[in-house]
């Protein structure tokens, strides 16, 4: 739908404390591990000489408490039941979006949009397809990431994962594959974190409420 | 034409020279720059604390060439040997078969590139046999042992004592690892590019909604 009038908005709870403080602590473990990370690989010298074991604490941290805390929090508020099912009209919405993206059409599938009197999301699409599908491949991105990970540290132990990729050299590949898919979609995340039209989004997961537009019929 | 496609051209443009100027340089440790390493941005290191990585494949350097491995080796715990050292062993078999220069270097030496204690960067000038085959030579950095196999073409034969240059192109393998740490960052760069081309499409900051 595409429609050039201003369009209503409401200002809505949109984020609970309990998702704000495991979203924003997930960022700041996220961006120290990421930190150690790359200055394990590039030599740098930030952190030294306990690099490694501040970015190995961050994976035990990510991996036990963490994405655990994170998701139970989710299934508790609810939020679970928005981003874990998939519908065939998902797939769809993302083929859009992505043409939509690249200029290839104007047709955009609307998402995040609110019915007051219903006070719940328009076709329940509190996220888009996009976003749906961006938590499963970054579930199985993180699940890899761990592997990998720990079976290089501890490469005695995990040996048979190494040699389940053809050797130890492809797990560092496999890491570094995933880093850089994690690195594109954080740029992503970011950057349409900051377009004006998701600002009320944006703002909600910092102060939980923020303003949305209501569905036009 | 509109202000906003002459941007997304010049984006476009931009990205397009940086991608070609990023090509060449990327191939600086290419065969045909340097007979035979492989070491993409010179970046093979070890960087698994206290843990032996494996074997690298390097692909075929020509007999006789001489070749430059830069070998960066970080906080490793030592398990064996002098911790702030990394050495080529001249006692193992296919290590004496090699010429390194230098045959070891000391963390902050005048050799180490890299000034922080406990990390050692070093260049080493290695020449190569004259007798084609496949190689394992192996570098002792800082207690971990880490071993690189490199395949040696255009010599004599192993099993011949004439000169006959061998004719049958011996295998390249290219790592997975060379592989992405070659492409893997134009994952990123593709979507601060699509980031940017959305910028200028939607003319900025309009804040307008998409529906």
């Amino acid at each position: 739908m595409v429609k050039t009038e201003p369009q209503a908005k409401v200002v809505v709870q949109r984020q609970t404390p309990a998702i704000i403080a495991t979203h924003w602590v997930h960022v700041a473990v996220i961006v120290t591990f990421i930190a150690t990370g790359l200055s394990t690989y590039f030599g740098w010298s930030l952190f030294v000489p306990n690099t490694e074991t501040i970015h190995i604490a961050c994976a035990f941290l990510i991996a036990f408490v963490d994405f655990p805390v994170h998701f139970f929090v989710m299934w508790k508020e609810k939020e679970l039941r928005y981003l874990v099912i998939l519908k065939k009209q998902d797939f769809v919405d993302v083929w859009q979006q992505v043409l939509n993206f690249v200029g290839l059409t104007k047709s955009y599938p609307e998402h995040a949009t609110y019915l007051p009197l219903k006070s719940e999301y328009y076709l329940g699409k509190k996220y888009c397809g996009f976003q749906k599908l961006l938590f499963y491949s970054d579930l199985g991105c993180i699940i890899l990431f761990g592997i990998t990970g720990f079976s290089m540290y501890y490469s005695t132990t995990f040996s048979f994962v190494a040699n389940l990729v053809g050797g130890a050299p492809n797990l560092l590949a496999l890491h570094l594959l995933i880093f850089y898919y994690f690195t594109a979609t954080l740029v992503g995340h970011i950057y349409l974190s900051l377009v004006p039209a998701n600002w009320g989004r944006l703002r909600a997961m910092v102060l939980g409420k923020g303003s949305l537009e209501v569905h036009a019929e | 034409m509109s202000r906003s496609r002459w941007l997304t051209i010049l984006i476009l443009a931009a990205v397009i020279v940086g991608i070609l100027a990023y090509a060449p340089a990327s191939a600086r440790a290419f065969p045909q720059n340097d007979h035979g390493c492989y070491c993409h941005h010179s970046g093979i290191g070890m960087w698994v604390n206290g843990t032996d990585i494996g074997i690298v494949n390097l692909a075929n350097v020509n007999a006789g060439a001489t070749f430059h491995l830069q070998i960066r080796s970080v906080d490793v715990a030592a398990t064996g040997v002098v911790p702030g050292v990394q050495v080529w062993l001249s006692n193992l078999t296919d290590n004496s078969k090699f010429q390194f220069s230098p045959t070891q270097v000391t963390d902050n030496s005048a050799q180490d590139l890299n000034s922080t204690t406990g990390t050692i960067t070093a260049v080493y000038a290695i020449t190569a046999p004259l007798t084609n085959g496949r190689y394992d030579i192996e570098i002792t950095a800082q207690g971990v042992v880490f071993d690189i196999s490199i395949g040696v073409q255009g010599g004599t034969s192993a099993t011949s004592t004439t000169t006959t240059q061998s004719t049958s192109p011996p295998a390249t393998p290219v790592s997975l690892y060379s592989l992405v740490q070659q492409y893997g960052p134009y994952l990123p760069l593709a979507a601060i590019v699509l980031a940017a081309i959305h910028f200028v499409r939607r003319k900025g900051w309009t804040g307008k909604s998409p529906w």
